[in-house]
């Protein structure tokens, strides 16, 4: 093994350990969301079927015009997340519902009834807005409540009928405990940007150390031969020039506003491929893809894995519905944009050898395969 | 323009294009462009492959009016 192997390997088994294991830290990273949720415990007491209180607020400020991520929790005492479904109305006497206003008083937002852990995008302007929660014990309260509020009376009828408040219990007391945050869209992406970028740093240095310890270290010193140096050369020029019309078109599919059909990440992983696929193709069809001492087999086997591994990670993401989000084409394709790349490569090479091999019937060149 | 002088100086030394690539250190399929005259060599992969095939440049590479 000679000195720069050894140095490459040194410096991609630093970085890779750096990486995963500074990777708990992120976890240690305070989210805008952990920093700017409210958190209070409030008590609701029910005597003979009158509640006090009736209702709580907390308020809270917008600074900026745009759409802001509303996260709401109410949730009793000895509940969590994974079992708030278990909560019973009849059970604690009552039921909760809540409704954003505005200095106004204007509603901005209202929940539906039942509503204690809910996440929803409204759009706000600057200004101070207040978050009104309500407790109803009694059927006609909660009739006039959510038929002005929220629904159509026909559709208020149908729910106290379904809530069916003759079974709530008529005494006792909940603690609630509450939490509440207003993220605008920025802030709602930050930590999202940081894990991505985060996963994709971690994922590029495993691939490299896996490519460099397991499927082609040994292959480092490749030799290519003057022709394949020349044709590597063209190839390259002309999968640059892809890219860069590419990354051209995307621009002006930017400037025009149809880039929204899908994240930013997706147009520009798109022209890195398209450059990456000419090259590759060029190469593999002029012979010049795989150096002369380079053990192709296992290569093959290398590029199978990789297209494997994102092919299952693709159909996951098709399967949990993450590839279109909201109509938007999310990141997430690019796992299958990856297992094309691969299967273009695989199919190049097949075509290569069909069309040596009808040359060699051809024309009786020697040892063509 | 096919190099039929290359192809025929290989065949009298019983090589195969495999052969020749692995004596000279290029691909078999640079010695298959060579001959079908789809590449042209440097002057120094033509002075290795005169000198595996004994050879001179004017022999192989040379061209007859």
């Amino acid at each position: 093994m000679n000195k720069s192997t050894i140095v490459r390997r040194i410096i991609i088994s630093v970085l890779f350990a750096a990486v995963l294991l500074a990777t708990p830290l992120l976890f240690v990273i305070k989210t805008p969301r952990e920093k700017k949720t409210l958190k209070w415990t409030s008590t609701i007491e029910i005597n003979d079927g009158n509640l006090n209180p009736k209702s709580n607020s907390v308020d809270f400020k917008v600074d900026k015009a745009g759409e802001h991520t509303l996260y709401f929790s109410l949730i009793p005492d000895g509940y969590d997340e994974d079992s708030i479904g278990e909560v019973k109305p009849s059970d604690i006497g009552f039921i909760t519902t809540f409704t954003v206003t505005d200095s106004d008083n204007e509603v901005v937002y209202s929940s539906t009834q039942g509503a204690i852990f809910l996440e929803t995008v409204v759009y706000l302007k600057p200004g101070n807005y207040k978050v009104n929660y309500y407790y109803f014990a009694d059927e006609d309260e909660f009739y006039d409540f959510e038929s002005t509020n929220i629904v159509s009376i026909n559709e208020a009828k149908q729910m106290v009928k379904d809530i069916n408040f003759l079974s709530f219990k008529e005494n006792g007391k909940t603690v609630f405990n509450y939490e509440f945050c207003c993220l605008n869209k920025e802030d709602g992406l930050v930590f999202p940007t940081i894990m991505m970028a985060w996963g994709l740093t971690l994922g590029l240095l495993f691939g490299f150390f896996v490519a460099e310890f397991i499927f082609l270290g040994n292959d480092s010193k490749k030799k290519y031969d003057e022709r394949q140096i020349i044709e590597q050369g063209k190839a390259f020029k002309i999968g640059f020039f892809v890219m860069l019309i590419t990354v051209e078109a995307v621009i002006i599919l930017n400037v025009s506003g149809l880039a929204t059909v899908a994240d930013y990440p997706v147009f520009y992983q798109t022209a890195v491929f398209l450059g990456l696929i000419t090259y590759a193709v060029y190469c593999i069809w002029y012979e010049s893809y795989f150096a002369i001492n380079e053990k192709t087999t296992r290569v093959i086997i290398f590029f199978a894995f990789i297209a494997l591994i994102n092919l299952v990670i693709g159909i996951i993401n098709i399967i949990n519905g993450q590839i279109i989000v909201d109509g938007r084409i999310t990141f997430r394709i690019l796992n299958l944009f990856c297992t094309v790349f691969f299967v273009v490569i695989f199919a190049t090479m097949l075509l290569k050898i069909i069309s040596n091999s009808h040359k060699s019937s051809n024309e009786e060149e020697e040892d063509d395969e | 323009m096919k190099n039929l002088k290359l192809k025929a100086a290989r065949a009298a030394l019983d090589l195969s294009q495999q052969d020749l690539a692995d004596k000279v250190g290029v691909s078999r399929q640079t010695i298959n462009a060579i001959e079908k005259g789809d590449y042209n060599p440097t002057i120094n992969l033509c002075r290795s492959i005169c000198k595996v095939l004994g050879k001179t440049l004017d022999e192989i590479f040379w061209e007859e009016e």
